[in-house]
C-alpha cells in the first residue's frame, strides 16, 4: 500500500493488484467498521433515516411504554396524596425500592460516561459508534434516578430546600450530609453529561440540519447554533471535549462513590463498610456495560444499524464485561469476608439469611447472574460473537446487580443490633413506580432516537479517514493513526 | 473596494492543502481563509498554523470560581448561621473536601462550555457562507478576497480540483453580533434565575399542601373546646366520669329481666336471698349482714350507684366484676329494681 | 437574658420497670402521637416515641422477661444529625437535646436509618384522630403531617414552659420543675428526669456513685443522655 493514501477520498477504495491482498482487505473491511468506509452521504442517510421511520413496532412500543409511565404518574400522585405508607416501608426499613432504583439507575449511567470519556482518553477506537448511544442511556438513566429520589422524599414539594440559595428563612443546606454530597455530585454529573452529549452532537446536528427540511430543519438549525465546521470551531470543540473527558472521569468516579457513602456513612450493620466506594463504582460500570450491550442490540436490530454496530463492538463490550465480572467478584468477596470473619452478630444473622433463609433465592440468583454465568460463558469467543447470547447474559447481569442493591438496602436494613426492631419489607406501590421508571428510560430513549442521530457520523468518518491498511510482508494489517 | 467570498469544495485533504498554498501565493492573508469540514483536520494536515486557544485558562478560571463557591458554601455559610450537628465541627474536613471537589469540577465544566460558546461566537446569529455538502465529507475552502482578485482566485481554485465553486457578496454582519449573542445566552440563563429568586424570596408563592400550618389540635385562644369533666382522669376503680359509669344502662325489657333473674339466682341469692330481702344461706355468717335490697335505703339509690356497688364491691361484699360483664350487671340492676316494686 | 447551660438527662432504673407501658400511653397523650391501626402495626409501623422492648430470656418453663424502655437517647454525638440534608435534625448545645424540626423535614429518612436505637418514626400517612379525640390533642405540640420524621423530644414543650415560667418569676429552675409525661406517669418511679449539671438534682445524685449505670451501645460513640441502671431480671412465668 502506498503511504500517500490521502490523495483520493477514503471512500474510493483502490483495487489492489495482488489478489491475496485484496482478499485480506475484503476480510478486514467486513470485520471492522473503521476499515469499511462508505460514501458519507450514504452513511448520513443511514443515520438519519431511522429518525423518520416510525413503524408499527415503534408505535406499539410507544403506546405501551407511555401507558406504563402514566401508570407510574398516577401511582405517584396517589403516593403524594395519601403518603408514603402505600410503599410498604416501615420502621426499621425506611429505605426501599426507591433507593434501590436510584443506585441502580445512577450505576447504569456510568457506562455511558466511561465509553464516551474514558475510552476516548484511552484512544480505544471501537468506542466510536457506541459512544452516543451509551451517553443517551446515561442521560435517561440519570433522569430516572432523579425521579426515583424525588419519589422517595416524604415531602417532595419542599425538595428545593436542598438547593443552596439565600432565603428569608436564613437557612442553608447541611453539607455534613452525604445526601447533600449526592445532590451536588449528581448535579455536576448530570450537567456534565448533558453538555458532553450536546458537544458531541453539535457536528451531527449540523449534518442533520443540512439534510432535512421543514420543522426538523428549523429544529436542528437552532440546536446546531450555526455550526459550520471551521478550523476554529473544530479546534475549540476538540479542546473542550478533551477537557470534558478528563474532568468527567473523576466526576464519574466521585458520583458513585458518594452514592455509596449514603450507605457507608451510616451506623447500620452491613452498610458501614469501607470498601463500598470502589465496590459501587465497579458495580455501576458492570451494570452499565450490560445495559449498553442490551441497548446496542436493540438499536442495531430496530434501527437497522448493522453497518455501524458490528461484532467487534459487541466483542469489545463483552471483554469489558468479563473483566468487570472478575473485578466485581473481587470486591464482593472483600465486602463479604470481613464481617463474616469477625462474626458481627447482626451480620451473622444476615449471612445466615442469605445462605439458608428467605433471602437465599435472591442471593444465589445474584451470584449466578453476576459471577457464574458471565465467567462461565464470556471467555468463549463464540459467545461474544453471538448477540442474543450476550443480551441474555447482560439481562442476567442486570437482574443480579438489581438484586445486589435490593439485598443491600431493604434486606440489610431489616436487621440491626436491636432484635426487637427487626423487620421485613414487602414491596407494594414501589413495584409499579420501578416499572414506570424503567419504562421512562426506554420511552425517553425511543423518543430521543427519533429526534437526534444516535450514531456519531462525524466520529466514524474521522476514524475511517485516520485508520488504514498497511502491508507488512505478505499480510495486510490495520493501522491506527494518532493525529492529535 | 468590496469584498467577495469564494467558496470551493474539495474531496480530500491533499488538494485542500494545495489550494491553501496557491491562495497564499496569490497574497490572500491566512486570516481570510477559512477551512470548513465535516471532521476535524489537524492544522498540520492542511499546512496551517495551529491556533491559539484560550480554553485552558478559561477552564482554570472556572475551576477557581467553583472552588471559591464551594468554600463559601462550606466555610462561610455555617459561620453565618451556626447550627451544630452530631458532635461534628462546623466546618468538617472530609465533607468540605468532597463539596470543594464537586463544585470545582462543575465550575470547570460550565466555564469550558461557556468559553467554547464565547470563543467560537456561538450561537452564530446572521447569515454565514456555507454549503451543505460539507457534512457529506467535502472540505470547503472559503476565501474572502478583494473584488479585483476574484478571477485569479477562481481559476487557481479550479486548477487544484475544486468542484462546486461559488462566489458571493460578503454580507456585512447585521447589527451588533456580540450584543445579540449575549442577549440570547443571557436570557437563557437569567430568566430561570429570576424566576427562582422570585420563589426564593416568597414574592411568588405556590399554594402547596402545607398541612402543618392548619393544626387539628385546638389552641388556647381557639374555641370551642369541650370543658374537661370534673373527674377526667380516673384515680381508682372502674372508669367513672363525673359520677357516671362508662357503660350504658340496659333498657328494662322482658329479656333483660329474665337474664337478670337468672344471674341474680346464680350470683346473689346465697347472700341476699331469693327475693333480695337479705336472708340467704350465707347471710348469717356476715356482720353486718347482707343488705335488704327491698329496703328504702337501697330503693333510694340510683341505678348507677347499684351498678357501682356490683362493680366495686361494698364493705364485705366482693366485686362482681369478675363474674359479670357490665351488660350483665345492668341486667341484674334491672332485676333488683323489679324486686323492689 | 442568657439561659444557663443544662444537660437534660434521664435515668431509667430497670430494676423498677415492670413493663406496664403507662409511659407509652402518657407520651401518646402528651405529644399527639397518632395511634395506628393494628394492620399498620403488623406491617411494622407501630409508632411509640417511647416503647418497652421486651426480650424473652431462657427456655420454658424458666422463662424471664426483660423490659427495656427505649426512647430517643438525645445523644451528644447524635448520628441522626449530620445526615439530614436540610438541618431538620439539629443539636441544642445549651440543653443537650436533639431537636427535630418538623416543618423543615423533607422526609429523606436518613436519620431514621442512622439511629442505632431505632427510635425515630416516620409519618407514613396523615394521622387520623376520630372525633372527639382531636379535642384531646395537646396544643403545645405540633400535629405532624404525613412525610415528616418525629421522635421523643424529652417533652421539650414542658421544658420550655417551665423555663419561661421560671424566667418570668425571676427564679432559677429547680429540679422537679420539668417532668416529661412518661416520667410523670411511671407508677414505680423507674424514670427519673433532670439536669445533670445541677448537682442537687435527683439524676445527678442517682448517677454519681452508681455501679449499676450503663448506656446503650456505648461502643458506637453516640454518647447518649439516657442512663440505664442495671436491674435484676423481671421474672414473668409464662
Amino acid at each position: 500500500m502506498s503511504t500517500h493514501e490521502t490523495e483520493y477520498p477514503v471512500w474510493r477504495r483502490p483495487v489492489l493488484e495482488d489478489e491475496s491482498l485484496e482478499e485480506q482487505a475484503e476480510h478486514l473491511r467486513r470485520r471492522h467498521l473503521l476499515l469499511d468506509p462508505r460514501y458519507p452521504w450514504d452513511m448520513n442517510d443511514d443515520v438519519l433515516k431511522p429518525m423518520y421511520q416510525t413503524s408499527r413496532t415503534f408505535w406499539v412500543l410507544f403506546v405501551a411504554l407511555f401507558g406504563l409511565v402514566m401508570m407510574g404518574v398516577v401511582t405517584w400522585g396517589f403516593q403524594i396524596y395519601w403518603g408514603l405508607g402505600i410503599t410498604g416501608l416501615n420502621r426499621p426499613i425506611n429505605w426501599g425500592l426507591f433507593l434501590v432504583n436510584t443506585v441502580y439507575f445512577i450505576g447504569i449511567g456510568h457506562a455511558g460516561t466511561f465509553i464516551s470519556a474514558a475510552l476516548r482518553v484511552m484512544k480505544v477506537e471501537w468506542r466510536r459508534p457506541i459512544s452516543r448511544a451509551a451517553e443517551t442511556v446515561t442521560l435517561f438513566a440519570l433522569g430516572a434516578a432523579a425521579l426515583s429520589i424525588f419519589m422517595h422524599l416524604g415531602r417532595l414539594w419542599k425538595a428545593y430546600w436542598m438547593l443552596p440559595y439565600p432565603n428569608q428563612r436564613q437557612l442553608w443546606p447541611n453539607f455534613h450530609s452525604p445526601l447533600m454530597w449526592d445532590f451536588m455530585a449528581i448535579l455536576t454529573y448530570l450537567t456534565g453529561s448533558v453538555l458532553f452529549v450536546y458537544l458531541g452532537l453539535l457536528p451531527d446536528l449540523a449534518m442533520a440540519r443540512d439534510h432535512t427540511r421543514g420543522w426538523r430543519h428549523r429544529f436542528y438549525s437552532i440546536l446546531a447554533l450555526g455550526w459550520r465546521g471551521t478550523e476554529k470551531e473544530w479546534a475549540h470543540l476538540e479542546t473542550t471535549l478533551n477537557i470534558f473527558s478528563y474532568v468527567i472521569i473523576p466526576v464519574m468516579f466521585s458520583v458513585h462513590t458518594i452514592v455509596s457513602w449514603d450507605f457507608a456513612m451510616a451506623l447500620q450493620p452491613g452498610w458501614n463498610s469501607t470498601i463500598f466506594g470502589p465496590y459501587f463504582i465497579i458495580g455501576a460500570l458492570y451494570s452499565g456495560v450490560a445495559a449498553v450491550i442490551i441497548v446496542m442490540a436493540i438499536i442495531r436490530k430496530g434501527m437497522r444499524l448493522q453497518y455501524f454496530l458490528r461484532d467487534e463492538h459487541f466483542n469489545g463490550m463483552a471483554m469489558f464485561l468479563l473483566l468487570l465480572t472478575f473485578a466485581w467478584a473481587y470486591f464482593y468477596f472483600n465486602d463479604y469476608i470481613a464481617p463474616w470473619y469477625h462474626g458481627e452478630p447482626a451480620m451473622k444473622v444476615i449471612f445466615d439469611l442469605f445462605r439458608r433463609g428467605w433471602a437465599a433465592p435472591l442471593w444465589f440468583l445474584m451470584l449466578f447472574g453476576n459471577i457464574l454465568l458471565p465467567a462461565a460463558t464470556l471467555w468463549q469467543r463464540r459467545v461474544r460473537r453471538s448477540i442474543p447470547a450476550l443480551v441474555v447474559i447482560a439481562i442476567f447481569v442486570q437482574i443480579g446487580m438489581y438484586l445486589e442493591r435490593y439485598l443491600i438496602v431493604p434486606v440489610f436494613l431489616g436487621y440491626n443490633e436491636l432484635p426487637f426492631s427487626w423487620g421485613i419489607f414487602v414491596p407494594r406501590a414501589g413495584v409499579i413506580l420501578t416499572i414506570a421508571a424503567l419504562a421512562f428510560v426506554f420511552l425517553g430513549y425511543l423518543v430521543f432516537s427519533r429526534f437526534f442521530p444516535l450514531i456519531p457520523a462525524w466520529e466514524i468518518l474521522e476514524g475511517q479517514i485516520l485508520q488504514g491498511l498497511r502491508r507488512i510482508g505478505r499480510a495486510l494489517l490495520p493501522t491506527r493513526t494518532d493525529v492529535h | 473596494m468590496a469584498n467577495r467570498s469564494v467558496l470551493a469544495l474539495y474531496h480530500e485533504a491533499t488538494s485542500t492543502a494545495d489550494t491553501i498554498d496557491r491562495l497564499r501565493e496569490l497574497g490572500v492573508p491566512d486570516e481570510s481563509i477559512t477551512v470548513m469540514s465535516g471532521i476535524p483536520y489537524a492544522p498540520a494536515i492542511l499546512g496551517r498554523r495551529p491556533m491559539y486557544e484560550r480554553l485552558a485558562p478559561i477552564a482554570l478560571i472556572g475551576a477557581v470560581g467553583g472552588f471559591l463557591a464551594a468554600l463559601f458554601l462550606t466555610v462561610v455559610t455555617p459561620h453565618l448561621y451556626a447550627i451544630p450537628v452530631g458532635g461534628q465541627p462546623l466546618v468538617p474536613g472530609p465533607p468540605t473536601i468532597i463539596i470543594v471537589f464537586e463544585f470545582t469540577m462543575l465550575g470547570t465544566l460550565l466555564a469550558t462550555f461557556g468559553g467554547l460558546l464565547a470563543e467560537i461566537a456561538f450561537p452564530a446569529v446572521g447569515r454565514h457562507e456555507y454549503d451543505f455538502r460539507i457534512t457529506e465529507g467535502h472540505i470547503g475552502v472559503l476565501a474572502v478576497v478583494d473584488e479585483s482578485l476574484v478571477e485569479q482566485v477562481e481559476s487557481a481554485l479550479s486548477e487544484t480540483g475544486a468542484h462546486h465553486l461559488k462566489v458571493a457578496d460578503t454580507s456585512p454582519p447585521r447589527g451588533p453580533q456580540t450584543l445579540k449573542r449575549l442577549a440570547f445566552v443571557g436570557a437563557f440563563a437569567a430568566v430561570p434565575t429570576i424566576i427562582g429568586l422570585l420563589f426564593a424570596y416568597a414574592l411568588l408563592v405556590i399554594p402547596l399542601p402545607n398541612q402543618m400550618v392548619n393544626q387539628a389540635s385546638i389552641a388556647y385562644d381557639q374555641g370551642p373546646r369541650l370543658a374537661a369533666p370534673a373527674e377526667a382522669v380516673p384515680v381508682q376503680g372502674s372508669v367513672l366520669v363525673a359520677g357516671v359509669p362508662a357503660s350504658q344502662p340496659v333498657a328494662v325489657t322482658a329479656d333483660s329481666l329474665q337474664r337478670g333473674s337468672i344471674l341474680f339466682t346464680i350470683n346473689c341469692v346465697q347472700c341476699h336471698g331469693p327475693d333480695g330481702t337479705g336472708i340467704g344461706r350465707m347471710s348469717g355468717y356476715f356482720v353486718p349482714p347482707p343488705a335488704d335490697l327491698t329496703s328504702e335505703r337501697v330503693q333510694a339509690l340510683s341505678d348507677q350507684q347499684i351498678f357501682l356497688v356490683l362493680t366495686q364491691g361494698w364493705g364485705l361484699m366482693p366485686s362482681m366484676a369478675e363474674n359479670l360483664l357490665p351488660v350483665d350487671r345492668w341486667d341484674v340492676v334491672n332485676h333488683v329494681r323489679s324486686l323492689q316494686k | 437574658m442568657e439561659q444557663p447551660k443544662r444537660k437534660w438527662t434521664m435515668v431509667i432504673d430497670l430494676d423498677k420497670c415492670t413493663g406496664c407501658a403507662a409511659c407509652v400511653v402518657a407520651c401518646h397523650a402528651e405529644n399527639n402521637v397518632p395511634i395506628v391501626t393494628d394492620q399498620e402495626v403488623a406491617r411494622g409501623r407501630g409508632q411509640h416515641w417511647i416503647r418497652i422492648e421486651r426480650y424473652w430470656v431462657g427456655e420454658y418453663p424458666h422463662l424471664e422477661a426483660r423490659f427495656l424502655p427505649l426512647l430517643c437517647q438525645h445523644c451528644d454525638n447524635a448520628p441522626c444529625e449530620p445526615v439530614c440534608p436540610v438541618y431538620a435534625s439539629v443539636h441544642s448545645e445549651r440543653e443537650g437535646l436533639n431537636l427535630q424540626v418538623y416543618n423543615r423535614c423533607i422526609g429523606t429518612r436518613y436519620c431514621a436509618n442512622n439511629c442505632p436505637y431505632k427510635v425515630r418514626f416516620f409519618n407514613w400517612y396523615d394521622p387520623v384522630f376520630p372525633e372527639p379525640q382531636e379535642q384531646q390533642l395537646n396544643p403545645d405540640v405540633t400535629v405532624r403531617s404525613a412525610g415528616v420524621m418525629e421522635k421523643c423530644t424529652f417533652c421539650v414543650q414542658r421544658i420550655r414552659r417551665a423555663e419561661n415560667a421560671a424566667l418570668a418569676q425571676g427564679q432559677p429552675l429547680h429540679d422537679g420543675d420539668v417532668v416529661p409525661a412518661c416520667v410523670q406517669t411511671c407508677p414505680t418511679g423507674a424514670l427519673v428526669f433532670g439536669d445533670l449539671y445541677d448537682h442537687e438534682s435527683q439524676v445527678a445524685k442517682l448517677l454519681e456513685p452508681n455501679l449499676r449505670k450503663f448506656r446503650l451501645f456505648e461502643h458506637l460513640g453516640t454518647s447518649p443522655s439516657v442512663y440505664y441502671l442495671k436491674g435484676g431480671a423481671s421474672r414473668v412465668n409464662a
